[in-house]
């Protein structure tokens, strides 16, 4: 591909806005995973209902998705964007400057939170609609990059929050939020044309598809899964394996950079050896990944300390973050999977698609770590919640099998041969 | 033709023939057009001919390369495209009138020119050997479309070197040039050309008179100009031309609606819904009776889901146009019900009593060499009919083959076949099952007899492995080609000749491969019937492996000796 070639092919400023958009947004979206044992310090919330908080945000960056998309029909891309933005913006100001007193303040802040998980029904379509079919892939590649906000997050907000307190997170986090909202209110450009609008019967009808039915599951498993684990694992490292805030940030960040940066591999393979080998591959290891942690003992706790540091931690808990990075990695992977094989198996109906199975892979990030939460308080271990997303992840290899019976035919079994 | 409106190529013609200052008129000049459902099959043929002077029966020879080469035309399939028909035609036009030249001393050397002018849809084609012409007068501009084939200039510049009936083999001009609507074009002989200069044949034919006015004028006009020999000119306009897009098949498909499916006991259009025979995703088959005829059909209903799929819509009626053209007992047929009465889309096909390959390789006992040395040669046959019309199955698997109870073979669903010489159907996504797929095919080529002869490489050796020799293909994947596996990993009892041949017929690089299905046919059937079936003998251990043999009977001998030490 020729940089130049690129460069003129659409139009760049809206591009790189685009991606910073996504990558602060994401940063926000997230933040509350591992900030949140310093949050409930004060508050003293019972574990199901830390868990339960993380998982808010989740939920309604997947949920808020349609209203975001049919506002971005109506009024445009970039007003969208700035309207996100700002929401986002005075949140966390807000909690910044007066904290979060309560559980319901909490709750609050994680819907609002929410707005900045849903800016991928708006930063993607927006980049992507001015670049010509053949740099989707790459502007595809490019705005999605902002997964990398994850890793940051986990690796930097537990020290901010050890030095200033957690709430000088969010004040740190509004010094490129506001850069971010100004080079984005100048540079971003709605592309030119009109788009075709999201019609709530075309996504009625391919529900009535079964094939999107089990897309929109298995990006449950894979997508939820990472996401899932990015918001959840901070908390359940220091619940199960008792170490301390900024440890459980690196571990987390080591455990999700494996999904982030393997995700391209995912798709790589899928094109190779097919989409459905790949997936099933990748879904026992899944599967085993986590039942083998729902057999792991808790971690021992240390005397005194409030908790492990990285160098004293105990195997028992690299045991895990090894188990932890395998499962990411086949996660991650399988997103990449997924989302080599949609494009062609619903190549008319890419643009709903995208957005239906990206909310299901959101309630899918909700629905674990809602799961781990209640498992520890139904039945005081973690298990039973890795047991669930096990069973759900062979329950998937199920799925692959039917998908593939059905695949069998002669129509569009070559559309991708020509990418 | 239901619709006013829509366009068809038609035209309007006149021709005049003198004889002129000679004897006899030893030129022949005739076109076909016929009715506009005609000419939108085959086309127009518009032909002259110039019996050679000098030699006995020039006349003859000319009156029957004309009207046996425009007879010859018409009777080949549509399929294989202009050049390719017209060149057969005229070759066999050749081959009669050179052994009539050299077998009657009547009609000793009997040769003539030949020009002919095809025109189909939005295409002219010439087919020229000789000294005659054709012209095409087109936005003012007058265009030699021929060449002289003539010795040089001078007192050479009568002599013939190329006409029809001088060699066993004609050596043809051919070409081809898209039409525009008010061209008009010209053909004829040299007693027209020699005198007039394209100069005065443009101011004739720049007139506003008819073709026939203006043909006599050209002929008159030559006279006029002195010439000595016979006059011949044939004036053609083009008045209307077919849309530039898409075929007269595709207003066919639209006006034709894919209602919800029907169920078993309907009657559609008079045929009586029975069982189903299939369900699929992109179609329902349903065996049927037309009480009619009393006849046992298949019908074939669209899934309405894939209403919006124009490509697949398409399909149906694809199938029906390829099928129509080709009569084989290898090839499935389809029927086409008589005007008026298919009310939506569906096809419908006689049906066979059998099972497909597909379920025959579910079942026991497995295929074993001579059954499946017999299918696969008739599935190869089944290949090369189509493949000598000029089609390209492109899904050749074991769910398309049919094993009829009677012993009998067909090839069906030619949904997505493709016609390369008429490529009117718009490629967008290039169909086929992953599995049977040749490398080229993914690589992006639209498929050809190469990439037919892989899917029957393929599916012979799934029908007595089992397996596919590159592995299963999944839908949406790019597979690597590296190395196939040998059919011997899955049946070593299979002799090697035939693991040879499927190699070959599955070789990644279409050049490795048989020339055509034909080849690959003869060499199973050869291999079959040369050497018995049987398993190989089994060679003992001597000759297989001699020096094994020795350092066994070696270490025997050493443990009796060491046996017989330790006893004293």
């Amino acid at each position: 591909m020729n940089i130049s070639d690129f460069k003129k092919a659409g139009h760049w400023p809206t591009l790189l806005a685009a991606f910073l958009y996504f990558d602060i947004s994401f940063m926000a979206w997230v933040a509350l995973g591992p900030l949140m044992v310093y949050i409930a310090r004060p508050l003293s919330l019972s574990i199901d209902e830390k868990f339960t908080l993380v998982a808010i945000p989740v939920l309604a960056g997947a949920l808020l998705r349609v209203p975001m998309g049919l506002l971005a029909d109506a009024v445009g891309a970039k007003l969208t964007g700035i309207i996100g933005q700002g929401v986002v913006i005075l949140a966390t100001l807000w909690v910044w400057q007066m904290g979060l007193a309560s559980q319901v303040a909490v709750g609050v802040f994680g819907l609002m939170l929410g707005v900045a998980g849903a800016s991928f029904a708006v930063a993607l379509p927006q980049a992507s609609r001015w670049y010509p079919p053949k740099y989707q892939g790459v502007v595809m590649g490019i705005a999605g990059a902002g997964n990398v906000g994850v890793v940051l997050d986990a690796l930097l907000a537990p020290t901010i929050a050890e030095t200033f307190g957690w709430q000088g997170v969010f004040g740190f986090l509004l010094i490129p939020m506001l850069a971010i909202l100004v080079y984005y209110a100048v540079a971003a450009k709605d592309a030119p044309g009109a788009r075709k609008p999201l019609s709530l019967k075309a996504c009625g009808d391919l529900l009535k598809d079964p094939d999107s039915r089990w897309f929109m599951f298995f990006y449950f498993i894979t997508f939820g899964g990472f996401v899932g684990l990015a918001n959840a694992l901070p908390l359940y490292f220091t619940v199960q394996y008792h170490v301390s805030g900024v440890t459980a940030g690196l571990l987390v960040a080591l455990v999700v950079a494996f999904g982030s940066c393997f995700r391209p591999v995912g798709g790589y393979l899928a094109d190779r050896v097919g989409g459905i080998r790949t997936l099933s591959i990748l879904f026992a290891v899944v599967a085993a990944a986590y039942l083998l942690i729902s057999q792991m003992p808790e971690g021992p706790a240390p005397d005194g300390v409030p908790g492990w540091t990285l160098a004293s931690l105990p195997g028992v808990a690299w045991l895990a973050v090894l188990l932890f990075s395998a499962g990411a990695l086949a996660l991650g992977m399988g997103n990449g999977a997924v989302f080599q094989l949609i494009p062609q198996r619903f190549r008319n109906e890419i643009g709903i698609m995208t957005g239906m199975v990206g909310c299901a892979g959101g309630v899918g990030g909700f629905f674990l770590a809602k799961t781990l939460g209640t498992a520890k308080a139904l039945t005081g271990g973690f298990g039973p919640g890795f047991v669930v997303f096990g069973a759900l992840a062979l329950l998937g290899l199920i799925g692959l099998v039917m998908v593939k019976a059905r695949w069998r035919t002669t129509w569009g079994a070559a559309s991708g041969a020509r990418v | 033709m239901t619709v006013q409106e829509r366009h068809s190529l038609d035209v309007r013609l006149g021709f005049a023939s003198e004889t002129g200052r000679r004897v006899r008129n030893e030129d022949y000049v005739a076109a076909l057009a016929g009715s506009p459902a005609q000419i939108a099959a085959r086309g127009v043929i518009a032909a002259v001919a110039d019996g050679v002077g000098g030699h006995k029966g020039g006349r003859e020879a000319a009156e029957t390369s004309v009207r046996g080469f425009i007879e010859a035309y018409s009777a080949l399939p549509e399929t294989l495209g202009a050049q390719r028909a017209a060149a057969r035609a005229l070759e066999a036009v050749n081959s009669w009138i050179y052994a009539q030249g050299r077998s009657d001393p009547n009609l000793a050397a009997m040769a003539c020119t030949f020009s002919a002018l095809i025109l189909r849809r939005r295409d002219a084609h010439v087919v020229h050997v000789g000294d005659s012409r054709v012209y095409r007068l087109s936005g003012g501009q007058l265009e030699r479309l021929t060449t002289d084939h003539t010795m040089g200039r001078g007192a050479m510049s009568h002599i013939l070197h190329r006409a029809i009936g001088f060699e066993d083999a004609v050596r043809l001009d051919h070409a081809a040039t898209g039409l525009r609507l008010h061209d008009r074009f010209l053909l004829c002989t040299d007693g027209v050309h020699g005198t007039l200069s394209d100069r005065a044949l443009r101011h004739l034919l720049e007139g506003p008179a008819g073709p026939q006015e203006t043909a006599a004028a050209v002929a008159a006009a030559a006279l006029d100009a002195g010439s000595t020999d016979n006059v011949t000119a044939l004036v053609l306009d083009i008045v209307d031309l077919p849309a530039a897009d898409e075929a007269e098949i595709t207003d066919q498909v639209a006006a034709l609606r894919i209602g919800e499916l029907p169920a078993s006991g309907d009657n559609v259009d008079g045929y009586q819904l029975g069982a189903i025979v299939s369900d699929g995703r992109y179609s329902r088959l349903f065996h049927a009776v037309d009480p009619a005829s009393s006849r046992e059909l298949v019908l074939k209903f669209p899934h309405p889901r894939v209403a919006a799929e124009q490509s697949y819509r398409l399909a149906f009626v694809r199938e029906a146009w390829v099928a129509a053209r080709v009569t084989s007992p290898w090839i499935g047929e389809i029927v086409t019900p008589p005007p008026g009465r298919q009310t939506r889309l569906y096809s419908v096909m006689p049906f066979y009593d059998g099972e497909t390959l597909e379920r025959r390789l579910k079942r026991a006992p497995p295929v074993s060499l001579e059954e499946g040395a017999r299918i696969a040669t008739r599935l190869a046959r089944a290949a090369a009919t189509l493949h000598r019309a000029r089609i390209i199955h492109r899904d050749i698997k074991p769910d398309n083959v049919i094993l009829e109870k009677s012993g009998g073979l067909r090839l069906v669903d030619l949904g997505v076949a493709r016609v390369p010489q008429l490529e009117e159907f718009p490629g967008a996504d290039i169909p086929g099952t992953p599995s049977y797929m040749a490398p080229e095919v993914f690589d992006g080529a639209a498929g050809d007899e190469k990439s037919d002869l892989f899917a029957l490489g393929v599916t012979v050796y799934r029908m007595l492995s089992g397996a596919y020799p590159y592995g299963e293909v999944e839908p949406f994947s790019r597979p690597r080609f590296s190395k196939a596996e040998p059919l011997s990993r899955y049946r070593p009892d299979l002799p090697a000749w035939l693991e040879v041949t499927l190699a070959r017929a599955t070789a990644a690089n279409p050049a490795d491969r048989h020339g055509d299905v034909i080849e690959f046919a003869f060499e199973i059937e050869n291999g079959a019937s040369r050497r018995p079936a049987g398993k190989p003998r089994r060679k003992p251990l001597y000759q297989r492996n001699p020096l094994l043999f020795w350092q066994a009977l070696c270490a025997l001998l050493l443990v009796g000796l060491l046996l017989a030490l330790a006893r004293h």
